[in-house]
């Protein structure tokens, strides 16, 4: 589905992906995790074409990614950012239907469809003809949820899609979102710096440190066997704070 | 969005309004142009020949109170106007100079050379003196410039042009050797007030003017002979000749009827009793010459109604102009930097022209009136336009632009749907900053002879009329606000409830 080939990166002299070659195949969920600068978001930047690699391809269905296919691959994807980047000068309902009214769809399928994602998404009927700021953070995600699902893309693409949201709402979402993955058997490329939510929705793990791919593979690969001492110190950084109450803190 | 275009297809209507309300063209095929100075005795002597013409049935009209000689000399040149009273040592002096023009022959010679042609003299001389209290030139005896050599400690008020201009300020004190240290540049009518307030001790007058006798001054003989001839002349086309051989003749009438006396009585009747110019000069054509001249007076709201019309029409029609041009520039030079980078340095330097001498640059190309006038408002209003638009756009949160270019949006659809209505607010607050820039400078465009409230202020000030003033004054400053009241409905159209600060108050709790 997406294929990142050879892929080279620098921002200004500094390398910001070296290297990389990675699949992220169909209806899988594939995470992307590693410690701040690792290279993660850059990777996803990459896939909805906002930037270009140095060197290297990235491939979305098999065809490179260049200037000539990118709208149309794009109509083919999903993309939540961590605010959601939904527009404050429209309402949920003009937000969600945006592309699908530009690219001439009647108004009764626009709604029909509109509908059906408010109830996948489960955000209250009521709140279409709000504005953003007039929402909770928790209904604006569940909001840029609906639009990257609007057109029923073959790809989504999730930047911290949850980062910004308290603790408790933070979990009701995640519940919602794998099982709306899980329901749509969607191709799905998530991009956080939170472990736990990583080994919560991930199929495939790849753990990235300055520009390149640490390890990949599943949560019980990355858990049980590091392929490299700065995994285990990542996963050890990120264990809950009961298990520092536990006898025997600080061995694995 | 739907609000949005429906506001602005409102507005159209408006702005379609102000259009017809201007086209000053239509305003009467009148086949003979007549300029004047903008002082009492230009107006005065161009009210004279426009009376004189009329009342042959030609048709006429009158350009009242021009910016400068340099404006009427070009505006002459292009045909913009037929006829105007000029001086001849104006001409040799100060518009034809480097040519050297040393007799009245050779200056007729010039001129033909140019198409133009030269009356006789109209009788008087008005030349610059200069003058003293009466009191203070009995008191140290000053009778003649030369008298003022031996009283260094004189402070001097001249008029700013009398201070730049080469027979001015600086070629007198060097021909008779003045010391004085204490000169300073003021406006002419209120050096008169320097004078009698003993501010000053002395000024550069005209020997025409009827302040002379109002104050009580002393006018010191030039006796070294520097000032140079200003005969007062009429200044025409030679095509006039072919065209309307009778408005020629009738010019000519005009030949050694105006001594010094008589213009010094036209001044004082305007600048002294009050009376308009159109009064003054119907008096001196019924008592000189006969003529059933008779002054038309235009009542105030008549005048109120066509300045107001005419400011509109300036400003709606450059407005609109600058709004269609000015968006997209700033548009082009938020999404290329190096364009923008110039593009606003330009609209910068644009900005900067004094607005009389862009109006002077203008004349060459456009002539008079209606045309300059509205494009020097046009180039004013681009600035805060630009600029904006510029701003407005770049200041656009990246996630925003980067969601709408990852949505699959087109160029064209990202910039309509999305970085336009986000920018909306800060485009209007430029558009309402050109606004008010526009309504105010507007009133220049009277020197130009494109009417609006410029006028009445322009005549207000040369006559020292405060009321006059205020009749110009006080409708720019309410259209002003007008404007601004527009703007702001149209913004709360424009602008959608999701941008504007009140919604994020009204928002429910989290959940």
């Amino acid at each position: 589905m997406l294929r990142y080939h050879a892929i080279n990166k620098s921002y200004d002299g500094a390398k910001a992906l070296d290297r990389i070659d990675l699949d992220c195949p169909a209806a899988r969920t594939t995470v992307l995790i590693g410690p701040s600068g690792c290279g993660k978001s850059t990777l996803l930047r990459l896939a909805a074409g906002l930037i270009r690699p140095d060197a290297g391809e990235v491939r979305f269905e098999g065809a490179a990614l260049g200037p000539d296919n990118l709208r149309a691959a794009r109509l083919r994807m999903g993309y939540v950012i961590q605010e959601g980047g939904l527009f404050p000068h429209l309402t949920v309902r003009a937000n969600v239907t945006l592309v699908a009214r530009e690219l001439g769809w009647p108004r009764a399928r626009c709604e029909a469809r509109l509908l059906e994602l408010a109830t996948l998404a489960r955000l209250p009927v009521g709140l279409l003809g709000r504005y953003p700021l007039e929402i909770s953070g928790g209904q604006r995600q569940r909001a840029a949820l609906m639009r990257a699902l609007m057109l029923d893309p073959d790809l989504l693409l999730l930047d911290e899609p949850l980062g910004s949201l308290d603790p408790m709402i933070r979990v009701e979402l995640q519940e919602e979102l794998k099982t709306i993955f899980e329901r749509l058997g969607k191709t799905v490329v998530l991009v956080t710096h939170d472990l736990g939510e990583a080994v919560f929705f991930g199929h495939r793990l790849v753990l990235l440190r300055a520009g390149r791919v640490l390890q990949q593979g599943s949560a019980a690969d990355l858990l049980e066997r590091p392929a490299d001492p700065f995994v285990s110190a990542f996963v050890r950084a990120q264990r809950g704070p009961q298990w520092r109450l536990e006898p025997g803190a600080g061995t694995i | 969005m739907r609000s949005l275009t429906r506001r602005a297809w409102l507005l159209t209507p408006l702005l379609v309004l102000g259009l017809c309300a201007t086209c000053p063209a239509a305003a009467g095929t009148a086949s003979v142009m007549v300029g004047s100075k903008p002082f009492t005795e230009g107006v005065i002597l161009g009210e004279v020949v426009r009376a004189l013409i009329a009342e042959s049935g030609q048709p006429v009209m009158h350009q009242a109170g021009l910016g400068g000689t340099r404006i009427l000399w070009g505006a002459l040149l292009a045909g913009e106007i037929d006829v105007y009273p000029e001086y001849s040592g104006t001409l040799t002096r100060e518009v034809l100079t480097g040519q050297q023009v040393e007799t009245t022959a050779r200056l007729g010679e010039v001129l033909a050379g140019l198409g133009l042609r030269m009356s006789a003299p109209l009788g008087f001389r008005n030349t610059y003196a200069i003058a003293v209290p009466e009191g203070l030139g009995g008191r140290l005896r000053l009778r003649r410039v030369s008298d003022l050599r031996d009283q260094p400690q004189l402070r001097f008020g001249f008029s700013n042009e009398f201070m730049d201009r080469e027979d001015g300020w600086p070629g007198l004190r060097e021909r008779y050797r003045l010391a004085q240290q204490d000169v300073r540049g003021l406006d002419h009518d209120l050096a008169y007030r320097g004078l009698a307030a003993g501010q000053i001790d002395a000024t550069d007058v005209y020997t025409t003017d009827a302040e002379i006798v109002h104050y009580g001054l002393r006018v010191l003989t030039d006796d070294l002979g520097w000032f140079p001839d200003y005969q007062a002349i009429l200044l025409y086309r030679a095509d006039l000749e072919q065209r309307a051989p009778k408005v020629v003749e009738r010019l000519r009438r005009l030949e050694g009827t105006i001594d010094e006396p008589t213009m010094a009585a036209l001044n004082a009747r305007v600048k002294l009793q009050g009376e308009t110019e159109q009064q003054a000069a119907a008096g001196f054509l019924r008592e000189r010459l006969g003529l059933a001249a008779r002054a038309q007076p235009t009542g105030l709201w008549q005048s109120l109604r066509d300045r107001t019309l005419e400011h509109l029409g300036l400003v709606t029609v450059s407005l609109t102009a600058a709004i269609l041009v000015a968006v997209p520039l700033g548009i082009a030079a938020a999404r290329w930097s190096r364009l923008g980078a110039l593009v606003l340095g330009l609209v910068g330097i644009l900005q900067t022209i004094p607005s009389l001498a862009l109006l002077v640059f203008l004349i060459p190309v456009l002539g008079i009136g209606w045309p300059p006038a509205v494009v020097a408002l046009f180039l004013y209003s681009l600035l805060p336009i630009v600029r904006n638009t510029h701003a407005g756009l770049l200041g656009i949160p990246l996630p925003l632009r980067e969601s709408a270019e990852v949505l699959g949006l087109n160029r064209g659809a990202q910039l309509r749907l999305v970085e336009l209505p986000l920018a909306a607010t800060s485009i209007l607050a430029g558009i309402k900053t050109a606004a008010v820039i526009n309504v105010g400078t507007a009133t220049l465009a009277a020197l130009i002879g494109a009417g609006g409230y410029g006028q009445p202020i322009l005549t207000g000030i040369r006559l020292d009329d405060t009321a006059l003033i205020m009749q110009g004054a006080i409708p720019a400053a309410l259209l002003a606000l007008l404007m601004q009241a527009l703007f702001n409905w149209a913004e709360r159209g424009m602008v959608p409830r999701g941008l504007r600060p009140r919604s994020a108050a009204a928002a429910p709790p989290a959940g």
